[in-house]
């Protein structure tokens, strides 16, 4: 660790200073090269728990989607007053690197889960059902766990927006990105979750890319779905993006 | 980083420090290091999901992350003085380190408290290097206001 007490900045000695004491009190070297010497002290402790919940949560969700099936009729009579999305096929064009053919995808949206909990989300051509929540608790791993079986290579990224405004102009910046980009395809049904949040995104390649608004306004969600294309570089360019479309365009509150 | 022929108990010996500083760095002492058992039981749970993934510690972080959100109605918490033989640093400075964002907070003590470099900062945090330097200066710029202090000596 460098001896950032003697720096020539009076405040990164002092983080220097406090970071010594965070590191004790944390209770274990956490500087890069000192080696794990307390690993999974609290895991493990924790780890009975954790897989009782989890069978627990797994029963839950078991009893849940044979609700589900159950009330197929009148999940579909529902799903159908909700019309489906089809994404055009396109093939990628000479600026893709992935260069594919683009199979058509329906996106579905589907309602309220028969366990009461406000889920929202799309069926992405009878592949898969998946849901997510979308407020300040957001359970983001839970995404990641939907999305992680039937789809590969999963990668997901997200950004928690300083204000609201930001939030939105990251939308915003994420519909821009779709017009520059030749294989891009907008997603223009994805404008509001029954939860009240808005969302946006566009088709890239065989991925995905999709913007999301909590209902209060402070979460963002940028995800992919079987593509290498969208990286923290272009996640980086979307948040700069954002900035300078927040100036420049006033949004319209698409939540109301 | 691939880990398909690494068991997970090795590979949360070798990383789980880089685990549990990355969010207490950016969660506090007490969410920090729930967030970080959360992580690894998660962890614990996908492993074979999780060896074959590019960047498996960078997703435990994001799964630390979520896990925070869940525990962080308690109130951040970051020491005020120092440990017992630790040097003394300025008391206004846990609360003005609160203040800023949690990406800004994670990048700023992860690098310039305990260190890190800050390629291994932004592969943590699963950010670029440059992205990285945005939330630092950010961050440098708000504790220099909040404590009113020169950027130089």
């Amino acid at each position: 660790m460098p001896d950032m007490a003697t720096s020539a900045e009076p405040l990164l000695a002092e983080l220097a200073a406090f970071g010594r004491t965070l590191e004790t009190r944390a209770g274990a070297a956490i500087t890069p090269d000192a080696t794990a010497s307390r690993p999974l002290v609290g895991a493990q402790r924790r780890w009975p728990g954790v897989l009782v919940a989890a069978g627990v949560v797994g029963a839950l969700v078991g009893l849940g989607f044979l609700a589900v099936n159950r009330s197929a009729d009148s999940t579909t009579a529902d799903l159908a007053s909700s019309p489906s999305q089809t994404v055009p096929s396109r093939t990628a064009g000479p600026a893709s690197t992935a260069a594919v053919p683009v199979e058509p995808v329906t996106m579905t949206p589907l309602g309220t889960d028969p366990l009461g909990l406000t889920r929202s989300g799309w069926s992405l051509d009878q592949r898969q059902s998946f849901t997510f929540h979308l407020d300040d608790d957001t359970a983001l791993a839970e995404v990641e766990e939907v999305f992680s079986g039937p789809v590969p290579d999963l990668d997901v990224s997200y950004i928690d927006a300083e204000s609201s405004d930001q939030a939105r102009a990251v939308v915003a910046a994420i519909a821009e990105l779709g017009d520059e980009y030749p294989d891009a395809v907008p997603l223009p049904t994805v404008a509001a979750l029954a939860s009240g949040a808005a969302v946006d995104g566009y088709r890239l390649g065989r991925g995905f890319a999709v913007a999301a608004v909590s209902g209060t306004g402070n979460l963002v969600v940028a995800f992919e779905i079987e593509s290498g294309e969208i990286s923290d570089d272009v996640l980086s360019d979307l948040i700069a993006r954002a900035g300078a479309f927040q100036s420049a365009q006033p949004w319209t509150d698409v939540n109301t | 980083m691939l880990c398909v022929d690494v068991t997970f108990e090795e590979f949360a010996e070798a990383h789980s420090a880089r685990l549990r500083a990355g969010l207490v760095a950016a969660y506090g002492l007490e969410v920090g290091l729930e967030a970080t058992a959360d992580a690894l039981a998660y962890g614990f749970e996908h492993w074979l999901r999780l060896s074959a993934m590019r960047n498996p510690i960078g997703y435990l972080y994001r799964v630390g992350q979520t896990a925070a959100r869940r525990h962080r109605r308690r109130s951040l918490f970051l020491p005020d003085r120092p440990a017992v033989d630790m040097p003394e640093f300025e008391p206004r400075l846990a609360p003005a380190l609160c203040s800023l964002s949690d990406q800004q907070r994670a990048a700023v003590l992860l690098v310039h408290a305990l260190g890190w470099s800050q390629t291994d900062a932004a592969e943590l945090l699963e950010i670029s290097v440059s992205t990285l330097r945005t939330h630092m200066a950010r961050a440098l710029a708000h504790l220099r206001s909040e404590l009113e202090v020169p950027a130089h000596a």
